[in-house]
This record gives structure tokens, C-alpha cells and sequence, in this order.
């Protein structure tokens, strides 16, 4: 049945909707066996000694610590480091000492899930308890304990970003503005948690893993690699994946020990991560500080950028180490021109579950302080926020602009209308900058903030496009796919292209046996780097189709045309050949076999490290309860560039799950610690994200303007809705608050922003607040 | 997260159940909706070696009405409650207090006498109960005892019940024609744990008024100062006087939701709220 024909919009959404997709829960292997992880309890502790007798007794199948690993001193293999990168990778168990709550210590193999759990409580680990490093401020405290002897002063990294020269500028700019920004700790939170299953084939010493990644090929690099077995005989699968927002964009230990598993024990082994274990073990993201200053002239000229962003970093350099670090560093000026930036940068170690990217990846974190503080320049010079940002952002006049940056080298924003996106944003919003109080006393307000994305990073997608002779088209990409309709888009991409019906094309991808190279799904590339590779495989198909019908036709091949997979004369005038025939005439005995054994091309897309840039500017208007400190948002604008929109409810989806992604992060998500380094927030009652009921009607508007980066003109949109939510949202909270003229109070930049913390604002500002609302 | 082995029974009836009860002692759990016990067993935080199944005794769900009474069912589910045209209209306050218990799909299964079995300060039920003067009846294998939910309550997630007992009914005064209520609480977001709730019932009939305060400490508490000093005809004088000695006296919760000093802020306001909505 087709799309079409059910009416849903996405392809793949009668396989998901009707229970028949394969997530790594559904795998169920013959002869398949469980595993269960022995996690620390302790944020910081020496193992003295590791007693697995009691659990061996009970019958467990296996019981595997660090010093059964052969590969223990060995490391995750990671693609890249930023250069003031401290390297300290988590080892696959804990060997000596435990750095986190939630870090492996040994792993029991059951025959169900039930008893490798029962098995796990058997085994006795003695621990001495180290006194533990629960935030960054005590991490960087002197006299704090040592969390690892590479890393003196707890230090992971520290580096700092500069352009231009940001100290003599300050200096000399006539005002300034300084605040400092809390972003909690936040994770990307996945409906289908981690997992994998295992399955080695010992007579040909051969792998194959199913699991929940959004990089299957560098899964299979880390497999071949620590296993030892040749990489074409390692195959990664990542089936139907419920969801990544970057969490699942790297390796983690737990894939190669359960492959090591299957191995020892010449079964299938199936591990799938529960909840309590993915808030305790997958990565953490945000949890940045930041100070910001800003120097401005007397027109409310942005002069010079000057920050510190500490970040709580965790235990480990895990793999992705401090790119969320690098890339709030490198758009601290985000869509401004501000010719000169300083921002250090310090990565601090911390007993907690380590840091990695989650949807924005450094970007909401550099949004987030920047946009704050325009409104904050806006108070002090008394220019209207909106002129201030439209006086300094990039406009079409200034482009090429140059936006260096450490993780993607030197990158141009080549196109778009930020002032028009601006401007547009303001009048289809209603937003205004007055305060309005209704006869409760409730207070309702506007904020608006910008975010800049970048998309399209990380180099190279593989695709390959095949007809056969019945004129189906199949086509296999080097994506993975977790939610973004790929099925459909890609389909879509490779149909125009190719000249055929969307009907007749299906997709492959999330494996690595399709395509000898990928890097699947992160990082807003899918549509940028992988569509693009679709697109450059069907056109080069359909090039050589029409080479072959002029043969046949005896015409000039510019002379003809591909239309629902038929080849037709420019004039309109049908032929009798379709795609199929050409492919009977590619594959053995036809009259062009020169070899092939199928009539397909390939193609790698090389965005020559050249990044998409994709803006977006958000307008909230919110209303606060100033006798409890509550808020909630009552309208929500979204305007947006994608570029070419591929599929444009698709692109919705994607803005409207990041935009409530992001309430959630503003109003209620946050991975709390206690000073112990215990996580208080181990179950989805206390880490809380935005529900339908906190999502406001959100409304979206397009410009689109085309970038040059990639011939299919589109720009990535995975990311964008959620970079410019919080500042949006506490604008609008700080306009509703505080009279004009008044300084807002710092506890209004903390993320999320409690209804507790709202109040004890509205306390301290006394009759500001009500001799406004009377 | 998968719970520890245990043994299930599925008793078909109320003497079966409590023979069972009585045998297996505190190793046993009694299980009805299991929409607390069962992540509390699969976190491996609860790990009874025995579990008692009460959804197969017929004779401990239903709703009526006993003279001026209403009568429910232990094992009643909250939605079936909630949907029940004698509850709405002769327990209107309980009808309210179930529109916050937890979300629809855990409500279809989770249980009335569960909900107060269990005892979380944040309870709605709870709330309801001592409000409205409720009691329950608990019964072990040789005889029946009814409790004032007021005194059921012990402290956070304890309560009267023994370990050989079973909470089989909550019988609440049928409210009066006229009678209006209001049920009002704070929580970050709907269907999470309160916050703070407040719930009130006025009959016009006999002037009466009762108030009771939950989620703010450890068991929820009628608010006494309220209920006597409150003048229908004073109360835009005197409520906030009320409600300030009413708070004054409460050893308010503090956890990662709230601060204690949050929750008696926030308490104030949700009382005063509730009070006027049910007056006026």
C-alpha cells in the first residue's frame, strides 16, 4: 500500500503506526541470551575487590570485568580531537576506580533479562568511597580531588576562541553589558533507549550487531578495530531507530562488550538499555556557564564579545569530547557581525555520567547567553531589542560572511535574508515590546530571540541508486534513519531526479553491508550531505539511461527526457523504451553490457567541509501568575529558512518537536546531582520534558532563500527549532517582570527556570512588579 | 528493571484473598491497578516473594449508595469512578479530585482503594477522603474495623492497614443537593505529583464547609481553622487570615518539585483559590 493510499504523509508511517517496525527490543535471535550491567553506585570510589563467585554459584552464563577484556587497554577509536583535548576515555569496564554513578562494572550474561538482573545483585564489588567532584565549581576549586591524574586542576580542556583582538576593544567601546548564563544539564532522552543485539558466527569468525545508533559505520570501526575481525566482516545494523537527538551519534562501550560477549560465548547476546540506566549512562548535554560580555556604542554597535563558558564535562573525554564546547565557543556571535570575540572555554571534569551532544549540539548554549543579552543591551541603552539585532546582524550585504570556527575550519554564511526574517518574524507574530496586564494581575509579555544553525558538518554521505529491469528504482544511502522520514524524502529526491514515479522507489539504509562507507544521521546533515549524495547517484543514472535511449533511438540524448520511468522525446512525444529496458540492456547479454552487473551508479557527496547555514527567529509570548511564579506560553512563532523543503510537513515536524524539545529544556528538564555526585533524577517522574499539554499552539512561517553549498539548495532543519527557544522564552519572562529601566536579576538566567525561581524574583522586585500591575 | 521472582495468586474471592494474606504475612503485597507497585518491583525497590491479585474478587469493585452513604469498591477503577453518574453527583468533590489523578491510561487501571493503600503525600484520593470525612473499611480474616480516613493516614506512604488486612470500601457522605466543591492544584505539569492541592466543599443546605490542604506534607490535612471560623458573609475579610494561620502550622515537604518555603507560599494561594471557588 502507498502512501498515497492510506493517507498518511510518511512512507515508512504504516510499518511504525502499525507495530511492524524492528527496533532492537524486537530482535529475537535462536539460542539469544541477556545481559545485565553491574553500574557504580558510588560517584567516586577505589574497586578493591570484585566478587563474582555467589553470581557463578546462582548460574549465571558468564561474568565478564576488566580483566577479562583483552582489548582493556585499549580506546574507543575517535575521528577527531579538538587539540587542547586532555584525552581520557572511559575504559570498557571500570578497571581500578569508578568516576561516575551509572559507570560499568561488570557485565552477567542470563538466559533472560530477569535472572542476568537477579545474577547481577549477587555480585559483591568493594568499594572505598573517594570524595567526589559534584559540580564544576568544585571541580575547579583549589585543593579539589582529582578525578583523574591526566587532567591537573580537573581540567579536560580549556582553550580560547578569539577574533579580532577582543581586550583592546572592550576597552575602548563606550558601554558594556555583563551577566552570567546557567544552562543545566539536559539529555538528548530518546523514547527507545540504547540497545543491541550481538550475533557472532565463530565458523567465519564473522559479527553481526543490531543496535540503536545514529552511526553505524563508526560502530563498525570500533567493533573491527577492539575485536580484532576484519571490518567487512563486521556488519552494523541500525533497523528502525526510535529516536537519537544525539545521544546515540557515537560509540559506546556497551555495544562492544556485548559483541565480545557473543563472541566468548558463541550465542547471540541481546542487551537493551531501561530507563534508569540511559538517565545514568547515556550521554548528558548543555550544563554550561557562561559569562558574557558585551561592548556596544552609542548607535548600539556590538564593538567586541568577551565570555568564560565553563562547562561540566563529566568523568570521561567521551567519545564527541567537547564539541558541544568548541561549537558554543565558535557561534558565541551567533548570526552577529561582531569583528572581535574572545571566549575561553573550560572544559571541567566531574563526577557525573559524561557530556556529549544532544539536538543543537553548543548551539542553544551559545544562543541562549547571546540573545539574553541583546534584550539586556536593549534595557540599558534604551534601543529597542528588535533595531538592536537588525542594526547588527548579518544582512544580504555583508555576504559572504565568514564564521570561523574549530570544528568545521573556516566557514562562509553565503546566502539568506536575516533582516527580512527579523522583520517578518515581528509582523507575523504580533510581537511587541509592551507589557499587558489583565484584571488578575497576571502578566503577559513578548520575547523574541534568533538562533543560527549549522548544518550539513561532517563530510561525505554514500548513495547508491539501482533500476531493475521492470523499472524499479531501489536506493541505498550511508544515512540512518530515527524519526526524520528519510523513506520519503530520499524517495522523493531520487524520483525527481531520476525522472520516475515516487510509487517505484524504496529505500535501504541503517546498514552497513549497502554501502562500503557512511556516517549516518546527526548533526542536521541528512537532507544536506545525504539527500545530496542521493540526488548525485540518480542523476548520473540518469544521465548514462539517456546516453543508452539515444543509442537505441538513435537521437541526440538531449533531445530526450525521463517521466514516470519512460524515456520521452523533449517535444513530448512517448518512446517504447522505460528505465527497465535500458537496465536489460546494462545487465549481462544485453546490448550495452560492458561488465556491469547492475544498472546502478554511486556516488559520495563532498560538501568541501563547507557548512549550510540555516536561521531562524522565534517569538514567544508567555503569561506569568505572579502569586505562584507560574508561566506558560500562550502564542509561539517560528520563522524559518530551509532553503528548498524537500517535503514541507517534514520540515514542520522537525521545527515543532525541536520548539517543544525546547519548552521542556526552558521550563522543567534538568539531570539533577546532589553534592554526594548522586543523581536525584533516575526516573521520567523527575527528569520532566514538555508534554503536549505544555505546548502551546506554534505557529510556522517559511522564507526561503536558496544556498549555494549543495546542488539540491537545501538547508538542514534538525536542530534550528530548538536553538532560540530558551532566550525567547525568558525575554519574554524578564519584559513581563521587570520595569523598564530595572536590571533583571541573575536567578532569571538559570535553566530550566522553576516557577519556584520566578517567585522569589517577583518577591525581591517588591512593588516594582505590582505598582505596574495596579 | 525487571522485578525479583515472585509467587502470584489469584484468589476469586475476599475470604480466599485474606486466608492467603494471613498465611503469607509481610512477604505478600496485595496487587489491584499496580500502577505504584509495579515500578516500584521492576526498580527492585519493592521485592515481595508473594503477590496477592485482587482483581479477580468481583465483590470488591462496584459503586452504591447506602442511605446517605455511597459506597465504593475497593478495587473500583479510578476512571470508572471518575465516569460514574452517583459519584458526580453525589461525591462531586471526589469526581474533581479524580480529573488529577495521574493521566487517563494509568487511571483505567489504578485502583480507588489502591491509591489510598499506598499513601503518597501527593494523593488526590487521599485529599478527597479526609476532606470529605471519609472512612474505610479494613478487614483481616476474622472481622471488618472502619477507619476516619482522618486517622488513616499515618505519614508518608504508611498507614493504618495491617499487614493482614485488606482495604475493601471508602464510604464518603452523600453530599447534599446544592453542594459545591472545588478541587484546585499545583503541579509542573498535568497528571504529575502535586505540588500542592486544595479541596472544598460547601453545602448551602446546612452552611457547612470543609476544607482540606495535600501534598504539602507528609499526610494531606483538614484545614480546622478554616472550617470553623469561616463567615460566608466575611470571608473577603477574614480568608487570608484563615489561610495564613492554617499554613502557619504546617510542616510543609521539601523535595526536588518544591522547597518547603515554595510549598507554603504556593499552599496559600491554592487554598485561598479553592475556598472562594467553592463559596462563592
Amino acid at each position: 500500500m502507498t502512501s498515497r493510499e492510506t493517507g498518511l504523509l510518511r512512507v515508512e508511517d504504516r510499518r511504525l503506526l502499525t507495530g511492524q517496525a524492528r527496533f532492537v527490543g524486537d530482535i529475537h535471535l535462536d539460542r539469544m541470551v541477556h545481559a545485565a550491567f553491574v553500574r557504580s553506585p558510588h560517584a567516586h570510589a577505589e574497586i578493591e575487590t570484585i566478587d563474582t563467585q555467589a553470581a557463578a554459584v546462582a548460574g549465571a552464563l558468564a561474568v565478564v570485568t576488566a580483566s577479562d577484556l583483552p582489548f582493556i587497554n585499549e580506546t574507543l577509536f575517535i575521528p577527531r580531537w579538538h587539540p587542547s583535548v586532555r584525552k581520557v576515555l572511559p575504559k570498557f569496564l571500570a578497571t581500578d576506580r569508578v568516576r561516575f554513578v551509572g559507570e560499568p562494572v561488570a557485565m552477567v550474561l542470563a538466559p533472560d533479562r530477569y535472572l542476568a538482573e537477579d545474577f547481577a545483585a549477587l555480585i559483591e564489588v568493594r568499594y572505598r568511597p573517594i570524595a567526589p567532584v559534584a559540580s564544576a565549581t568544585a571541580a575547579l576549586a583549589p585543593g579539589a580531588p582529582q578525578i583523574h591524574a591526566e587532567w591537573p586542576g580537573n581540567i579536560a580542556a580549556t582553550f580560547t576562541h578569539a577574533v579580532g583582538d577582543a581586550d583592546a576593544a572592550m576597552a575602548s567601546a563606550p558601554h558594556h553589558v555583563r551577566r552570567t548564563f546557567h544552562f543545566g544539564r539536559q539529555t538528548g532522552l530518546p523514547l527507545e533507549a540504547r540497545g543491541c543485539v550481538a550475533d557472532f558466527d565463530s565458523s567465519r569468525n564473522a559479527l553481526t550487531v543490531w543496535t540503536s545508533t545514529q552511526v553505524h559505520y563508526a560502530v563498525r570501526q570500533n567493533l573491527a578495530m577492539l575485536l580484532g575481525i576484519p571490518e567487512y566482516d563486521v556488519r552494523v545494523i541500525a533497523d528502525d531507530v526510535g529516536g537519537g537527538f544525539g545521544t546515540k551519534s557515537r560509540p559506546y562501550v556497551e555495544e562492544i562488550l556485548v559483541a565480545h560477549a557473543s563472541r566468548m560465548l558463541r550465542r547471540p547476546v541481546s542487551w537493551v538499555e531501561d530507563r534508569l540506566e540511559n538517565l545514568q549512562a547515556t550521554t548528558h548535554s548543555r550544563a554550561a556557564d557562561t559569562t558574557l560580555e558585551i561592548g556596544f556604542d552609542d548607535d548600539g554597535r556590538f564593538l567586541a564579545l568577551k565570555g568564560r563558558v565553563v562547562i561540566d564535562s563529566g568523568a570521561y573525554s567521551f567519545t564527541g569530547g567537547i564539541i558541544t564546547a568548541e561549537v558554543a565557543a565558535s557561534h558565541a556571535a551567533g548570526p552577529y557581525k561582531i569583528p572581535n570575540i574572545a571566549i575561553e572555554v573550560v572544559c571541567a571534569g566531574t563526577n557525573k555520567t559524561p557530556l556529549a551532544p544532544y539536538r543543537g549540539s553548543g548551539q542553544p548554549e551559545a544562543a541562549f547567553p547571546l540573545e539574553c543579552l541583546i534584550d539586556l543591551v536593549g534595557g540599558s541603552s534604551g534601543i529597542s531589542p528588535t533595531e538592536l539585532r537588525l542594526r547588527n546582524i548579518v544582512a544580504p550585504a555583508d555576504l559572504p560572511y565568514s564564521i570561523p570556527s574549530s570544528y568545521a575550519g573556516k566557514s562562509n554564511i553565503e546566502s539568506g535574508d536575516f533582516p527580512a526574517m527579523l522583520q517578518r518574524a515581528v509582523a507575523a507574530s504580533g510581537y511587541h515590546e509592551r507589557v499587558e496586564t489583565d484584571a488578575a494581575g497576571r502578566r503577559c509579555a513578548w520575547g523574541l530571540a534568533v538562533g543560527l544553525e549549522s548544518t550539513g558538518f561532517l563530510n561525505y554521505e554514500s548513495a547508491r541508486v539501482q533500476v531493475d529491469t521492470r523499472g524499479n528504482v531501489l536506493v541505498y544511502s550511508g544515512l540512518t534513519s530515527h524519526g526524520q522520514g528519510h523513506a520519503t524524502t530520499l524517495a522523493r529526491v531520487c524520483a525527481q531526479a531520476l525522472g520516475v514515479d515516487e510509487e517505484r522507489v524504496s529505500l535501504r539504509l541503517g546498514d552497513t553491508q549497502l554501502l562500503p562507507f557512511g556516517r549516518g544521521t546527526f548533526a542536521s546533515r541528512g537532507t544536506v550531505v545525504g539527500a545530496n549524495a542521493v540526488h548525485g547517484a540518480a542523476l548520473r543514472l540518469r544521465e548514462r539511461a539517456l546516453v543508452y535511449a539515444g543509442q537505441l533511438l538513435q537521437s541526440d540524448p538531449a533531445a530526450l527526457t525521463i517521466e514516470g520511468g519512460r524515456i520521452l522525446r523533449t517535444n513530448g512525444e512517448a518512446t517504447p523504451l522505460g528505465l527497465g529496458d535500458i537496465a536489460r540492456g546494462v545487465l549481462p547479454y544485453g546490448q550495452f553490457h560492458e561488465g556491469a552487473m547492475a544498472f546502478e551508479e554511486t556516488f559520495l557527496f563532498d560538501t568541501k567541509n563547507q557548512l549550510t547555514f540555516a536561521l531562524s527567529v522565534h517569538a514567544a509570548r508567555l503569561i506569568v501568575e505572579p502569586r505562584t511564579g507560574a508561566w506558560h506560553l500562550l502564542d509561539y512563532l517560528v520563522v524559518h529558512d530551509a532553503g528548498v523543503m524537500l517535503d514541507e510537513k517534514l520540515v514542520e515536524g522537525q521545527i515543532l518537536g525541536a520548539v517543544v524539545d525546547g519548552i521542556g529544556g526552558a521550563m522543567l528538564s534538568e539531570i539533577v546531582y546532589d553534592a554526594e555526585g548522586q543523581l536525584l533524577t533516575g526516573s521520567l517522574a523527575d527528569y520532566m520534558v514538555a508534554t503536549a499539554a505544555e505546548a502551546p499552539r506554534i505557529r510556522l512561517d517559511h522564507i526561503s532563500t536558496l544556498p549555494t553549498t549543495n546542488p539540491l539548495r537545501v538547508r538542514g532543519v534538525g536542530e534550528g527549532g530548538i536553538i532560540p527557544v530558551a532566550p525567547a522564552i525568558i525575554n519574554a519572562i524578564c519584559r513581563a517582570l521587570v520595569p523598564a529601566g530595572a536590571v533583571p536579576p541573575s536567578s532569571l538566567f538559570k535553566l530550566p527556570l522553576t516557577p519556584e525561581a520566578v517567585l522569589e524574583v517577583i518577591e525581591g522586585l517588591g512593588h516594582g512588579v505590582n505598582a505596574q500591575a495596579s | 528493571m525487571k522485578p525479583a521472582a515472585f509467587t502470584m495468586h489469584r484468589p476469586r474471592d475476599l475470604e480466599d484473598a485474606l486466608a492467603l494474606l494471613a498465611q503469607h504475612g509481610a512477604e505478600a503485597r496485595l496487587i489491584a491497578g499496580g500502577q505504584s507497585l509495579v515500578p516500584m518491583m521492576n526498580l527492585r525497590l519493592a521485592t515481595p516473594s508473594v503477590l496477592i491479585d485482587l482483581n479477580g474478587v468481583d465483590a470488591l469493585a462496584g459503586i452504591r449508595r447506602d442511605g446517605d452513604l455511597l459506597r465504593i469498591g475497593a478495587c473500583t477503577r479510578q476512571q470508572t469512578a471518575l465516569e460514574c453518574d452517583l459519584v458526580q453527583k453525589r461525591a462531586p468533590l471526589l469526581a474533581a479530585a479524580l480529573r488529577h489523578v495521574g493521566h487517563y491510561a494509568t487511571r483505567c487501571r489504578g485502583t480507588i482503594g489502591g491509591s489510598l493503600a499506598n499513601a503518597d503525600p501527593a494523593s488526590e484520593l487521599a485529599l478527597a477522603a479526609i476532606t470529605l470525612r471519609a472512612s474505610v473499611t479494613l478487614r483481616d480474616k476474622t472481622r471488618a474495623r472502619t477507619v476516619a480516613a482522618s486517622e488513616f493516614f499515618l505519614d508518608t506512604m504508611t498507614t493504618a492497614l495491617r499487614p493482614d488486612e485488606i482495604l475493601t470500601e471508602i464510604v464518603l457522605p452523600a453530599a447534599l443537593d446544592g453542594t459545591k466543591v472545588s478541587f484546585r492544584e499545583h503541579a509542573r505539569r498535568h497528571g504529575d505529583f502535586a505540588i500542592v492541592a486544595a479541596a472544598a466543599q460547601h453545602s448551602p443546605k446546612d452552611n457547612r464547609l470543609s476544607v482540606g490542604l495535600g501534598a504539602i506534607s507528609t499526610v494531606p490535612l483538614i484545614c480546622r481553622h478554616i472550617e470553623e471560623g469561616f463567615h460566608a458573609e466575611k470571608l473577603a475579610t477574614t480568608l487570608d487570615t484563615l489561610v495564613a494561620t492554617e499554613i502557619a502550622g504546617i510542616n510543609c515537604l521539601s523535595d526536588l518539585r518544591a522547597s518547603a518555603s515554595y510549598r507554603s507560599k504556593l499552599g496559600a494561594v491554592c487554598l485561598a483559590d479553592c475556598v472562594r471557588d467553592a463559596i462563592l
